[in-house]
């Protein structure tokens, strides 16, 4: 047993702790100046609660190691169940916050089960592929693989919570093509999804087409196209979004020094809009600096996924790894103009405690695809 | 279960997973390869135009109105102050048209005045279009109650901004207002030379001392520049740049004197009303006679600076101040032309001694009225006079035979002398002259009469011949050209008799005219400010003083930029002339003088010179024989004169009945015992100048 303790201290991967560390590090300084002014008028001091977050985190990483993820039998039905039970309740007894059903009140606990949902559908995920070892040539094949992808995802466009659905979608697909999925099929599936998407917004502001999109949501599409259209209102965030990083420049303003974050010209600045006030205080190179911290990570990931066992580890990783991508994309091309605007996070830096525990848990299962890689171990 | 199985190992699908996982790890690399270049390109290619972007957005030049200069009495009594009060303004910048209309409807909404609706906010847009740049001023003196509920809602009202700015206050109401006069916005000044530094909103002097010393009362406004969060809360100052308040302006006008002036005038007019329901109006001024400087005036009806202050007038305000008659905003002291009737006897009076044709002692008959034609009536049959008593009893027919002994050019020369004919050029905007039916007068005058008599006869010969030209010509027989031709010489020769006739009596100076003139009606027509400087010149012997209200300026720091220095110039004419027509004058005042009662109240020794006047106006609104006007001018003490009065009251029906009772409360309070603070930097009133002076006793 208690070598076992020590050969699975020995096979953490260390290098990925010290990008997660450092990141989860940056994040800090950032949201410290992000949260000021939310800081004094909530009295809430963020980044100690953040911290304490990211501490619950390690603790998770580390329990999560006692046990090989690819040897849990039976599990996968459980959860996918549980899964769509708990999106399913959202919808029932969910609370609104910011216009979207997302949180269930447990006693004392309020949490978003849409984070949680992310790990499990990549788990669930990663069984289910794993189990039809590459056979994701036809669209026959295909097929059983996106009705058990969508069904969560129905659900939770059904909030409405359009970002989660987003994450899935890029799950789904991230997983497929690392699964072996027919490349040129999921291309199709991609750029055809992408250009109905657009005709049927084109057709609905054009022709008045029945689009099922609350008001808010068109316009976050609508002013990612021509910000312009209503510069103080819904294009208001799109404009100052790029004002805040531009004016950061090639070194930044100082920490704490950002004009724009001070003054409260972007809303949701400790969340949605973080990236914005790294760019402004830390300026191109800090930017930089994170972005590579966070592709380095990545490709550590991946990296530990090319030495998975098992398909099934592979397919973990990938899973991960999709979240991790398409909530960095999204986050940090919002704030510099080149996606519209969502509610998305960016990963160990935002402010949100559901969202860094779920990411956490799923460094976790990266590194326990990295600690149970030779078959022969145990 | 193949899941782990070691065959993973060299399997095909682990080589075609390693394959996926290096594509997937390229599709990563692209992403970060994108992200990184649009930083570079946001951050490091487009820095300086988020950069100023971001400064711009979020700095606010705050303009800090400046103080007006704050006008004083010549005591030192503070007549015009400020108050700070708020006005509500729209910064246009930084807004779009779609969002105006959704600001403006939201700020409708929250003030909920009926005056402020979106149609009256857009136009007060549309009048500064050309200048959007600067704020727009769209209420004035908004209450707190207003500016707390605006606050309360400032998010949703980006580009309202709620600015103190000083406003004018008048702490004694309509006192003087004429002479104050009021501010207003800024209009068709804005382009005028000398207005530069204004800006639109500003409030500028419209009249009175406020416009003709508005570049020393404006003062120069200051700046703030601060930075604002999104919600233009300021959160801190960058730059300042304090305004500097107006010059300060202290008057030659006395409070007191002005108070007194103002009352009587009103109380004279009410009882003067009572008669006569038509008058109403009038004017009033007290000059020094040794300076020239306005020591108090008046005119009715009276204007409230206040009710302008820019603040949009009423219906019922517009009508008071400019559309009825009469209408209130004419300084009736300085702009409203007067015939004079008897007060311009003394003029006639000195043309005929300076024409050597009479001395004072020369002795003419009244019997009731003049032996020429028109034969004007007198006031009564006054007998055999002299010059004295002739102006104690103003009388008509003494100084219609001066007139025809002066002759019209000498009447004229005189008038001239005493500035009857020019605008006194006091200090104050709008001044009208008088006119003064000189000579030179008619020259003018009958030449451009004589033009448009001549223009209009020409244009009828003109027309008759076109009509006729063409029938003659075209005439069937020799017989019917004849015919036409003598109908065309006899209408020919009906217009040039008619030409002859109408220059013969619009063009023709006549014997008439001098007698009307004599005695101060026909053409005669002055300001009352005219008529108190040429009582002035007579009382202090011969200086003629431009007159004048504002005596220093100070500067914002207390220290003195300004000290009037009287103007003046010696009338031409000879000194015992003028001698012997003050004291003519001061019979006047004495018992059986038509000012006696004016003057019957003063301590023994004070004395003066004065002269009534009752004239037929002729004007739109007087019937003949039965409206008058009444005037007064007159000058004390009688040694030494100190000050010199005018007034007039529009259809007051006698001189001595209604301007004379303003003077005599005047110089009863003037001269009475009051506790004579200070004015100790004051040399003691001078004596009428000059060696040549010499006393002349009545007989």
């Amino acid at each position: 047993m208690q070598s076992k303790i020590k050969t699975i201290i020995k096979n953490i991967d260390y290098t990925l702790l010290v990008f997660l560390l450092l990141i989860l590090c940056a994040g800090f300084v950032v949201l410290d100046s992000a949260s000021v002014a939310a800081s004094v008028r909530y009295g809430i001091n963020y980044v100690l609660l953040q911290a304490t977050a990211a501490a619950m985190g390690f603790v998770l990483i580390f329990c999560l190691q006692v046990m090989d993820l690819s040897r849990l039998l039976n599990i996968e039905r459980t959860l996918y169940i549980l899964m769509n039970l708990m999106l399913l309740a959202v919808l029932f007894f969910g609370v609104s916050a910011k216009g979207t059903q997302g949180w269930i009140e447990l006693g004392p606990l309020r949490f978003q089960p849409a984070e949680p949902a992310k790990i499990m559908l990549i788990f669930c995920m990663a069984k289910y592929l794993a189990a039809k070892k590459g056979q994701l040539k036809t669209w026959g094949q295909m097929l059983p693989a996106f009705i058990y992808g969508g069904v969560p995802l129905l659900l939770v466009l059904a909030q409405p919570d359009l970002g989660t659905a987003l994450v899935f979608v890029a799950i789904l697909f991230g997983m497929l093509l690392a699964a072996g999925g027919s490349l040129w099929k999921l291309g199709l599936l991609f750029g055809g999804g992408l250009g109905a998407v657009i005709l049927w917004i084109y057709g609905h502001l054009n022709w008045g087409w029945w689009l099922p999109l609350q008001e808010y949501q068109l316009m976050r599409l609508v002013v990612f196209i021509n910000p312009e259209y209503d510069p103080r209102n819904w294009g208001w965030n799109v404009i100052q979004a790029q004002i805040t990083v531009g004016s950061g420049g090639l070194w930044g303003q100082g920490w704490g020094q950002g004009s724009q974050t001070a003054s409260g010209y972007l809303p949701e600045q400790w969340t949605d809009f973080i990236f914005c006030v790294l760019g402004e205080e830390f300026g191109f190179v800090g930017c930089f600096v994170v972005l590579v911290l966070f592709f380095a990570l990545l490709l550590r990931c991946l990296t530990i996924a090319g030495r998975s066992k098992d398909l099934f580890g592979a397919l973990l990783v990938s899973g991960v790894v999709s979240l991790l991508v398409f909530h960095i994309l999204q986050n940090v091309g919002m704030a510099v103009g080149i996606m519209p605007i969502t509610g998305i996070p960016l990963p160990f830096v935002s402010y949100g405690r559901s969202a860094l525990l779920a990411n956490m848990i799923a460094m976790g299962m990266v590194i326990n695809v990295g600690v149970y890689k030779d078959p022969l171990m145990f | 279960m193949s899941i782990g199985s070691p065959l993973w190992e060299e399997s095909k699908e682990r080589k075609q997973t390693r394959k996926r996982l290096i594509l997937y790890g390229a599709l990563v690399t692209a992403i970060f390869f994108v992200l990184v270049s649009r930083l570079f390109w946001l951050q490091v290619m487009q820095e300086e135009i988020f950069l100023n972007k971001a400064i711009s957005q979020s700095t606010r030049w705050i303009t800090e109105k400046a103080s007006r200069g704050e006008i004083m009495d010549h005591r030192g009594n503070v007549l015009v102050s400020n108050r700070p009060v708020y006005n509500l303004t729209l910064n246009y910048l930084g807004l779009k048209d779609q969002d105006i209309t959704q600001v403006v409807e939201g700020l409708v909404s929250v003030l909920g005045d009926p005056d402020i609706t979106v149609e009256a906010v857009q136009d007060s847009i549309d009048a500064q279009a050309s200048r959007l740049y600067e704020p727009i001023v769209i209420k004035r003196d908004i209450p707190l109650e207003t500016v707390i509920r605006l606050e309360e809602r400032r998010w949703q009202l980006p580009g309202i901004l709620i600015e103190t700015s000083p406003q004018r206050y008048y702490p004694y109401g309509g006192l003087m207002g004429h002479i104050l006069g009021y501010v207003h916005p800024i209009k068709e000044e804005i382009d005028q030379a000398g207005y530069e530094n204004h800006g639109l909103g500003d409030l500028v002097g419209k009249t009175g001392i406020e416009k003709s010393y508005e570049f020393d009362l404006k003062g120069t406004n200051g700046y703030r520049e601060v930075t604002v969060n999104a919600r233009n809360h300021p959160l801190q100052e960058v730059s300042n740049l304090p305004s500097v308040s107006g010059n300060s302006l202290q008057l030659t006008v006395d409070l007191e004197l002005q108070k007194v002036l103002e009352e009587n005038f009103d109380s004279v007019l009410a009882a003067v009303a009572e008669n006569y329901p038509k008058a109403q109006a009038g004017a009033a001024i007290v000059l020094d006679v040794n300076t020239g400087g306005v020591l108090a005036s008046v005119s009715r009806p009276i204007m409230y600076p206040g009710d302008f202050n820019g603040n949009p007038l009423t219906q019922a305000q517009a009508d008071y101040y400019f559309n009825q008659q009469p209408a209130a905003l004419y300084n009736r002291a300085i702009q409203g032309s007067y015939v004079p009737g008897s007060t311009f006897k003394p003029i006639t009076g000195m043309a005929a001694l300076a024409s050597g044709n009479i001395t004072p002692e020369t002795r003419i008959t009244c019997t009731g009225s003049y032996w020429f034609k028109p034969y004007i009536k007198c006031t009564g049959v006054h007998g055999s006079l002299n010059y004295y008593q002739a102006m104690a009893k103003s009388c008509n027919v003494y100084f219609q035979e001066a007139a025809r002994r002066a002759g019209i050019g000498m009447i004229g020369k005189i008038g001239h002398e005493f500035n009857m004919d020019a605008k006194t050029g006091l200090d104050l905007p709008f001044e009208g002259a008088g006119l003064l039916p000189s000579l030179n007068w008619q020259t003018i005058e009958f030449g451009r009469r004589s033009d448009v008599i001549n223009k209009d006869i020409d244009k009828q010969l003109a027309d008759l011949a076109a009509t006729y030209q063409p029938l003659i010509s075209q005439a069937a027989t020799e017989q019917e050209k004849k015919s036409l031709e003598r109908e065309l010489r006899s209408k020919v020769n009906t217009l040039e008799a008619r030409r002859r006739e109408r220059l013969n009596a619009d063009t023709i100076w006549r014997e008439a005219d001098t007698f009307n003139t004599g005695i101060g009606q026909g053409y005669n027509q002055y300001t009352i400010i005219e008529l108190a400087a040429y009582t002035a010149t007579i009382a202090n012997g011969g200086t003629y003083y431009t007159p004048y209200v504002v005596d220093k300026i100070y500067n914002p720091d207390g220290s003195l930029k300004y000290q009037h220095e009287p103007e003046s110039r010696k009338v031409d004419v000879e000194q015992w002339i003028l001698d012997v027509t003050k004291e003519a004058l001061t019979t006047v005042t004495r018992p059986g003088g038509t000012a006696y009662s004016a003057f019957a109240g003063l301590a023994p020794g004070i004395g003066g010179g004065a002269k009534t006047g009752t004239a037929q106006p002729g004007r739109v609104g007087y019937s003949k024989n039965k409206d008058f006007d009444g005037l007064f001018i007159c000058f004390a003490p009688a040694e030494n004169p100190q000050i010199a009065f005018a007034c007039v009251m529009e259809h007051g029906h006698s001189g001595s009945g209604s301007a004379g009772r303003v003077a005599k409360a005047v110089l009863e309070y003037y001269f009475s015992e009051k506790p004579q603070e200070e004015l100790p930097e004051e040399p003691a009133a001078q004596p009428g100048e000059g060696p040549g002076e010499q006393q002349v006793n009545a007989e």
